[in-house]
C-alpha cells in the first residue's frame, strides 16, 4: 500500500513534466533533427549533409577546434574557479561579500556589448594595447583568434565552477575534515584526500557546465575568434545567413554539437555515479581567521581576479557616460545617452522583469521535481530527463527561437509574437542551471531523512514538500539564481521571438548594437547591470545568508 | 520558516501551474490571433471604403504597420518619425534586428506572419528570400529604373550601394602608405592582415562585393584567382558582422574595410577616414523594400513602401543621412560621386542569385585549403 501510494504522485509528477518536456522540448527539436536527414538536392531521407560535414574541411576543422577550445577552457575555468571557492569560503577575504557579488556579476557580461569591451581595452587599437605599446614599447599579443577566445571564456564562465563548488564547501560536514584532522593528516593531505574528493560531484557540475557553455556559445569566438571559426559559429552563420542558408546543414551542425555535448555528459554522470558521497551537513566548516600579511595574500588573488572578470562591465558602465554617435565614442562626458533611452525604458524594463518572475517560478517547480527525479527515482525515465533537460543548453539560442517559433506557428496553436513563447524559451532555456545545482545538490544529501518520514507513514507528497524540498532548498535557489541572472539577460532566443509589445531590455542592447549605437547600448547595458545587482541584493537581504551561494 | 512556508506556497501555486501550463499558456495565443484577425477585419473594411470613395486622406489611415528593419538607428527612427508625421493614426511597430535574423524569422514565421514590410537589406539577400514577398508595383514605380527592382515586384530598390574601399588616414599616414583606389591595390602585401572583410556566405554586403570582384576580374571562372590572393592578404582575419568593417577601420583595428558607401559617408566629418570608389570597378546593387506575403496589415504596408519610395521620404534619407535616392528624379547628395561618375562591372544579379550555392562553397573551399 505504501508502495502504491508513493506510485502515485510521482506517476502523476512524472506525466506532468514529461507533458512539458514533449511539448516545448522534444517536439520542437524533432523538427531540427529530422530536417537535418533531409536536403533540397536529394529526394527522401538522406546522409548527404553529415558526408558533407565529414567531407569538408572547412566544416569538420570547426569541429576540432570547438572541443579543443571548450577543454582548454574547462581546464583554466577549473584552475581559476576552484581556489577562489576554498579562498573565499575558508578564509576571511576582505570584502568578502562584495567580491561574491562582483563573482556573479561577471557571469551576466551584457550581451555583445560586453564582449566587445575586450576588444576596446586589449584590441589592436586597444586602450590598454595602445598603453603598453606607448609606455613600455611592449607589444601585447592580441586578443583575437584562439588565446583571446580562452581568455574570455575563463574569465566569464569561472564563476560557474565558483558558485558550484563554494556551494559544496559550505555544506560540507566539518566532522569528516576533523576526523581526517585527528587522525594525523596534514592540511593540504586533507584537501587532496577528504575536501575535494567529497564535493566532486559539483565541482564537475561546474565543469559540465562550463565545457557546454563555451561548446555551444557563439558571441564570444564571433566577435573575437576574426579567421578561427568554431562550430556553434557556422551554425549561427548557416541558420543567421543574410543570402539565405543551409537550413539543412545548420541542422545537421546543430545535431552534431549535441552529440558531443551529449557524449560528455554521459562520461560525467558515469563518473559521478562511481563517487557518490553522502552526507548529512548539520556542521559547516568555520572560517580560519587569518591577519595582517597574510590576510592579504589571501585577499590579493580573489581581488585580481574578480577585477579582470567585471572588466568588461566596468567598461560598459564608463563608456555609457562618453559622449557618442553613429561614428562611435567621441571626447568627452554627457548623459545623452540616457537622455536617449528614456522615453522607451519603461516597457523594456517591465517585459525584462515580469517575463523573468514568471518563467522563474516555473524553473523553480519543474527544477525543484526534476533534481528529485533524477536523482532519488533512478532508471529510466531519470536519465532520459537528465539528457533531455540539457538539450537546450548546448543549442545556440538563436536555433532554439527559430525550432519554437516552426513549432507553435499554426493552428491550433499559434504562439508567435506572444509573451509566452518568450517565457517558454525562457523556462527551457534556463532550466538546466536550477536542475544541475539541484541535483548535485540532493547527491550529497542522505535519503534517510525523506524515508524516514515516509515510514512514519506521511504521504510522499507531503514528504516532498515537508522534507525534501526544505532540504533541497539551498541548492534549488542558488541555481535558481543562475536562472535568473541568465534570464534577465537572455538574448539569443528572445531576438528571434520579440515582436513590438514583447521587447526586453536585452533586446534593446543588440538592436542599438547592430544599428550602430554603441553610446545607448553601453547606457542601456548599465541599467540591467544595476538593475542585476539590485536584485541580486534584496535576494541576499530575502534569504538572510540562508542560502549558501549567493 | 516563514520563507520556508512562502517556497512552498509558491511550490504549490506552481505545481497546479505547471499541471495546466499547457492550457494556461496557450490561452494567450487565441487573443492575440484575435487581435490580429480584428485588425485584418480592418484593414479589409478600410479597403473597401478606399474602393467606395476613391482616394483617403492621410488621417483615414488607421491601424498598425509592423515593419521589420536593419536600417541603422538614425536613418530607421528618421524615416518612421517621418511616416507618423504623416499618417498621424497608422501606428508603426519596429522590429529592428541584422538582415539575416530579420530575413529567417520571415521564413519562420511564414505559416502566420507578423510582419508587413522589410524595409532594408540589399538586394542581394531579397532575392534571396524572395519566396517569403508579395509582388506589389509602387505608386512610385515610374521613376525607378529597371535595375533597381525586381522584374516580378517581389522587392523594388530605395537606394542604390556602390561599394567602396574605407580606409583609415592616420594608420596609413603614419606608415607611409599609398591610399588604395583598386580592388587589385588590396592584394599588395603592405596590407596583410589589415584588410577588414566580413563572410560573404554570412553577409549580404560581402557576398555583393566577392561577386562585383569575381566579375571585375575575369569573370566567374577566372576571377578566383583574384579571390584566392585577396584571402591570402587577410590573413585569416574574418570581422564578425559586414557593420563592423567600417567600425573597426574608424577604431584603428584594421587599415582598410570594404563596405558600402552609405556607411562610409557617415564619417564624411571625421578627418582620420576617408574612402575610394574602387576605379577597377564597383556595383550599385540596391538596398530594397519588400512585402510580406501574407502580411497582416497589407494595405498599411503598401503605403509604407509608397512612403519610403516617395521623394519626401528619399529627400529627408539623402539629406541627412547620406543614403543615395533610387529616383531617377533626384540628384545624389553632398559628398557622394553620380552613379555615371563610376566605373561599374556589369553586375549579373541572376547568376549572383542562382549560383549562390556554388559561389559560397568555392569561397569557403579557399578559405580551409
Amino acid at each position: 500500500m505504501l508502495k502504491n501510494r508513493r506510485l502515485d504522485f510521482w506517476f502523476w509528477v512524472k506525466a506532468a513534466v514529461l507533458l512539458f518536456m514533449l511539448a516545448f522540448l522534444v517536439y520542437p527539436f524533432c523538427t531540427l533533427i529530422t530536417r537535418s536527414f533531409f536536403s533540397s538536392k536529394v529526394n527522401g531521407i538522406t546522409l548527404a549533409n553529415y558526408q558533407r560535414f565529414f567531407e569538408k574541411k572547412y566544416y569538420y576543422s570547426a569541429l576540432g577546434r570547438s572541443l579543443q577550445v571548450s577543454v582548454i577552457s574547462t581546464g583554466t575555468t577549473l584552475l581559476v574557479g576552484v581556489p577562489m571557492a576554498y579562498l573565499m569560503s575558508r578564509y576571511n577575504i576582505w570584502g568578502k561579500r562584495f567580491i561574491h557579488i562582483f563573482i556573479i556579476m561577471s557571469l551576466m557580461s551584457p550581451p555583445f556589448i560586453g564582449a566587445y569591451s575586450w576588444i576596446m581595452l586589449f584590441g589592436r587599437a586597444g586602450l590598454v594595447t595602445k598603453f603598453f605599446a606607448d609606455t613600455f614599447g611592449i607589444q601585447l599579443p592580441g586578443i583575437y583568434g584562439r588565446l583571446g577566445i580562452i581568455l574570455v571564456f575563463t574569465f566569464k564562465l569561472f564563476p560557474y565552477v565558483y558558485l558550484y563548488t563554494s556551494g559544496a564547501m559550505g555544506s560540507i560536514d566539518s566532522s569528516l575534515e576533523e576526523a581526517a584532522e585527528n587522525l594525523g593528516s596534514s592540511r593540504l593531505r586533507r584537501l587532496f584526500t577528504v575536501t575535494i574528493p567529497v564535493i566532486i560531484p559539483s565541482i564537475m557540475a561546474g565543469a559540465i557546465m562550463v565545457f557546454m557553455t563555451s561548446l555551444a556559445d557563439f558571441g564570444t569566438p564571433m566577435l573575437i575568434g576574426e579567421g578561427y571559426m568554431v562550430l556553434p559559429v557556422l551554425v549561427y552563420n548557416e541558420y543567421m545567413s543574410e543570402i539565405g542558408g543551409n537550413a539543412h546543414l545548420a541542422s545537421a551542425l546543430s545535431v552534431i554539437v549535441v552529440l558531443c555535448s551529449t557524449t560528455v555528459l554521459l562520461v560525467q554522470k558515469f563518473y559521478v555515479s562511481r563517487k557518490n558521497y553522502v552526507m548529512t551537513a548539520m556542521r559547516p566548516p568555520a572560517e580560519v581567521k587569518l591577519s595582517g600579511f597574510t590576510r592579504f595574500l589571501a585577499t590579493l588573488p580573489v581581488c585580481l581576479v574578480t577585477f579582470i572578470g567585471i572588466l568588461p562591465q566596468l567598461v560598459v558602465l564608463v563608456s555609457s557616460f562618453v559622449k557618442s554617435d553613429f561614428t562611435g565614442f567621441q571626447k568627452g562626458f554627457s548623459l545623452q545617452s540616457y537622455a536617449t533611452i528614456f522615453n522607451r525604458l519603461a516597457t523594456n524594463i517591465r517585459n525584462t522583469f515580469t517575463f523573468s518572475t514568471i518563467a522563474i517560478l516555473f524553473i523553480v517547480i519543474i527544477g525543484m521535481l526534476i533534481s528529485y527525479i533524477v536523482v532519488r527515482q533512478k532508471g529510466w525515465f531519470a536519465q532520459v530527463m537528465d539528457l533531455l533537460i540539457m538539450f537546450p543548453f548546448v543549442i545556440p539560442g538563436a536555433v532554439l527561437g527559430i525550432s519554437l517559433i516552426v513549432a507553435f506557428n499554426r493552428e491550433p496553436v499559434i504562439l508567435t509574437g506572444t509573451a509566452a513563447i518568450m517565457i517558454i524559451a525562457y523556462v527551457v532555456r534556463k532550466l538546466p542551471y536550477t536542475v544541475r545545482s539541484g541535483s548535485a545538490f540532493l547527491q550529497q544529501m542522505d535519503p534517510s531523512v525523506e524515508e524516514a518520514s515516509i515510514n512514519l507513514g506521511v504521504s510522499p507528497m507531503k514528504t516532498f514538500f515537508s522534507v525534501t524540498a526544505r532540504l533541497m532548498a539551498p541548492g534549488v535557489l542558488s541555481g535558481a539564481i543562475l536562472s535568473w541572472i541568465t534570464c534577465i539577460n537572455e538574448l539569443s532566443s528572445s531576438v528571434m521571438l520579440y515582436g513590438g509589445k514583447t521587447s526586453t531590455i536585452s533586446v534593446a542592447i543588440y538592436t542599438e548594437v547592430v544599428r550602430n549605437s554603441y553610446g545607448t547600448a553601453a547606457a542601456l547595458a548599465s541599467i540591467l547591470t544595476v538593475s542585476t545587482v539590485v536584485s541580486l541584493l534584496i535576494f541576499l537581504k530575502i534569504s538572510k545568508g540562508r542560502v549558501s551561494v549567493v | 520558516m516563514k520563507k520556508i512556508l512562502w517556497v512552498m506556497a509558491v511550490a504549490a501555486v506552481g505545481l497546479c501551474a505547471c499541471g495546466g501550463s499547457e492550457t494556461a499558456q496557450t490561452a494567450e495565443a487565441p487573443e492575440t490571433a484575435a487581435q490580429t484577425a480584428a485588425a485584418s477585419e480592418q484593414a479589409l473594411a478600410e479597403g473597401e471604403k478606399k474602393d467606395d470613395t476613391g482616394e483617403k486622406a492621410p488621417e483615414d489611415y488607421t491601424g498598425t504597420v509592423v515593419v521589420y528593419s536593419p536600417h541603422d538607428a538614425d536613418p530607421l527612427n528618421a524615416g518612421v518619425n517621418l511616416f507618423m508625421e504623416k499618417y498621424p493614426n497608422v501606428k508603426v511597430e519596429v522590429v529592428a534586428a541584422g538582415t539575416g535574423e530579420l530575413c529567417n524569422r520571415i521564413a519562420a514565421e511564414s505559416a502566420n506572419p507578423i510582419a508587413d514590410v522589410l524595409w532594408g537589406g540589399g538586394a542581394d539577400s531579397l532575392a534571396a528570400f524572395k519566396e517569403y514577398f508579395a509582388p506589389y508595383v509602387c505608386a512610385n514605380d515610374d521613376v525607378i529604373d529597371a535595375a533597381y527592382k525586381d522584374p516580378e515586384g517581389l522587392w523594388i530598390g530605395e537606394s542604390p550601394l556602390p561599394m567602396v574601399i574605407f580606409y583609415n588616414k592616420e594608420l596609413i599616414e603614419k606608415d607611409g602608405l599609398e591610399i588604395p583606389e583598386n580592388w587589385s591595390d588590396l592584394i599588395k602585401p603592405e596590407w596583410k592582415g589589415k584588410i577588414a572583410y566580413c563572410l560573404p556566405s554570412k553577409s549580404g554586403s560581402a557576398y555583393t562585393q566577392l561577386c562585383t570582384m569575381l566579375l571585375g576580374h575575369g569573370g566567374r571562372e577566372e576571377g578566383w584567382e583574384f579571390i584566392r590572393q585577396l584571402y591570402d592578404n587577410l590573413d585569416g582575419k574574418i570581422v564578425d558582422s559586414s557593420g563592423k568593417c567600417h567600425k573597426m577601420v574608424a577604431d584603428g583595428e584594421f587599415y582598410v574595410g570594404l563596405t558600402i558607401e552609405k556607411s562610409a559617408i557617415q564619417y564624411k566629418d571625421d578627418p582620420s577616414v576617408g574612402f575610394s570608389y574602387p576605379q577597377d570597378g564597383t556595383s550599385a546593387v540596391p538596398d530594397g523594400v519588400a512585402l510580406v506575403k501574407g502580411a497582416p496589415n497589407e494595405e498599411n504596408a503598401k503605403l509604407f513602401i509608397d512612403f519610403v519610395t516617395s521623394k519626401e521620404c528619399q529627400t529627408e534619407q539623402s539629406g541627412n543621412w547620406g543614403r543615395r535616392p533610387v529616383r531617377s528624379d533626384m540628384e545624389v547628395g553632398e559628398g557622394l560621386a553620380p552613379l555615371s561618375e563610376l566605373k561599374l562591372v556589369d553586375y549579373d544579379f541572376d547568376w549572383a542569385a542562382n549560383d549562390k550555392e556554388q559561389i559560397i562553397e568555392h569561397f569557403n573551399d579557399i578559405m580551409v585549403d
